[in-house]
């Protein structure tokens, strides 16, 4: 046997073994549905305490003068004499969620007042004509429309809220760019007075196309003994292809003992990158494909206190600032 | 009409994307983050918490990892930092045992004393020597992704792998062969 097939073997034993695990997956798509186990004991205390206090109240009313029961009321004696765990129902949030609402893409969302169902709001007559839930789609950008209440304004809950263009007659649209394999939408208007509608939300599914065939991967940066291969037809030319400038961080945030975030993004090849920060900095060209990516320690930065981390493009001194929070 | 565009805060204009639907993204990777950390922790015990922490980290900050070009990615690399963290796996056993003594959780099925052993024998390799055969061989990911997802060259991940191999092969007693 050789050392593949033992690790093969090895690597089907785990996945079988989770396969058949009975793992607690979660119902509505929200991690908090996981926390509905951590209340079984909170439910059972709850539940308890309030059997318990139904005990008390019984026998401190029943002790009155001028009993409020009449000692042959046996439904309200009989409730109260036996009060159980069932007696107490706690109902967990997600269950509270009723059909058609908004799918909980955030945390803690419960289905808000006036939707119908997940693509009418009722509030400010916020629909969403198209697409249509589910429906599948096969380019990145796709355009949302619907009806609004006339003079409403309409917004899409993205990074900045994007807004929508809303006509004199309340029909609305915005293009939008959707991620694989499914992306749900969600929208919300604002009338003239300040008032909000709830959410109103859409899925669709996006099945991107098949990768480029002609893809160069990148070269192996620690072997400098390989040259740019042949398909590398821009430094055959010696004029290299210009590549936009982004930049994107991969945490955020990280255990103050061993703080570090990656920068990556792409540029102009052999582009200068700098990423700046109070606490820690680095550099790095950007590859032959325009790639490039740094990965910077921070030291001694102030626990729980965000910081600011610039990436610059040297080259065309465009930049981009990103936030870094180290955490306990 | 083009895409909406926002600028953002330094005048670049920035395309407006929709993440994924988080609930989709869960269903689709939780077992196999489960998976690895099983084969990282070790623990049937801890590897479900351990990978439910990696996902609830995930949502919290789903409005930016869920634009991300891989997601799942970022989850992974995350649960294996979790994993192989000795003192993690710990915190995240003694949670996971208290609920497995109120709720009667069932932990993950044993596997056979010989897959164990490959398994033991791999969390003993240097970090990122562990991590980039668990993603190698659990997910039978090429070595590009192995690297995007423990966030280095694919070359270092290349070295990772080969000196994980030579290690696996001397301590297991065999033949090193050739990759597949």
């Amino acid at each position: 046997m050789t050392l593949d097939d033992r690790a093969r073997h090895a690597a089907e034993a785990v996945r079988e073994s989770v396969a058949s695990a009975e793992l607690m997956l979660f119902e509505a798509g929200v991690p908090g549905a996981r926390k509905s186990e951590r209340p079984t004991a909170r439910v059972r205390a709850l539940a308890f305490g309030g059997a318990f206090a139904v005990v008390v109240l019984v026998v401190g009313l029943s002790l009155l003068p001028g009993r409020l029961f009449a000692p042959d009321d046996s439904r309200v004696a009989g409730q109260s004499a036996q009060p159980t765990g069932q007696d107490v129902v706690i109902v967990p949030p997600e269950d509270r969620v009723p059909p058609g609402a908004v799918s909980p893409n955030s945390v803690g969302t419960q289905a808000p007042p006036g939707v119908v169902d997940g693509r009418f709001d009722q509030v400010l007559n916020l629909t969403i004509v198209s697409p249509f839930d589910g429906e599948e789609v096969s380019d990145e950008s796709v355009t949302f429309s619907g009806t609004v209440a006339p003079g409403s304004r309409v917004f899409a809950r993205t990074a900045d809220l994007a807004e929508a263009e809303v006509d004199a007659e309340g029909n609305w649209s915005i293009r939008l760019l959707v991620q694989a394999p499914a992306t749900n939408a969600r929208f919300f208007a604002e009338d003239t007075a300040g008032n909000q509608s709830s959410d109103v939300s859409v899925t669709v599914i996006y099945t991107p196309p098949s990768p480029d065939a002609t893809f160069v991967p990148d070269p192996p940066e620690d072997d400098p003994s390989e040259g740019p291969s042949d398909d590398d037809q821009s430094a055959s030319e010696g004029i290299p292809p210009t590549v936009a400038f982004t930049a994107s961080q991969e945490f955020g945030s990280g255990s103050r003992e061993e703080a570090f975030d990656i920068y990556s993004g792409t540029a102009t090849p052999d582009d200068r990158i700098r990423v700046g920060s109070d606490y820690g900095q680095g550099g790095e060209r950007a590859d032959v494909a325009g790639e490039w990516s740094i990965r910077v320690p921070f030291r001694q930065a102030p626990l729980g206190e965000p910081f600011t981390v610039t990436v610059t493009n040297l080259e065309t001194g465009e930049s981009f600032e990103f936030e870094f929070t180290p955490t306990s | 009409m083009s895409p909406e565009r926002a600028d953002s805060h330094d005048g670049h204009p920035s395309i407006v994307t929709m993440p994924e639907d988080f609930e989709t993204f869960y269903q689709r990777e939780f077992r196999q983050v489960v998976a690895l950390a099983y084969s990282l922790s070790g623990s049937r015990v801890a590897a479900e918490d351990l990978a439910q922490e990696a996902f609830i980290a995930a949502h919290q900050q789903w409005e930016k990892v869920g634009r991300y070009e891989a997601p799942g990615a970022w989850v992974r690399r995350v649960v294996s930092n979790k994993s192989i963290s000795l003192f993690r796996r710990r915190t995240s056993e003694v949670k996971a045992v208290t609920r497995l003594a109120m709720r009667r959780q069932i932990p993950l099925p044993e596997i056979a004393t010989d897959d164990d052993e490959f398994w033991k024998v791999v969390r003993d390799l240097p970090k990122r020597q562990a991590q980039a055969v668990a993603l190698f061989y659990l997910e039978d990911r090429p070595v590009v992704e192995v690297a995007k997802i423990l966030g280095c060259t694919e070359s270092t991940a290349k070295v990772h792998l080969h000196k994980a191999r030579k290690a696996l092969a001397k301590r297991l007693k065999l033949d090193e062969g050739e990759w597949a």
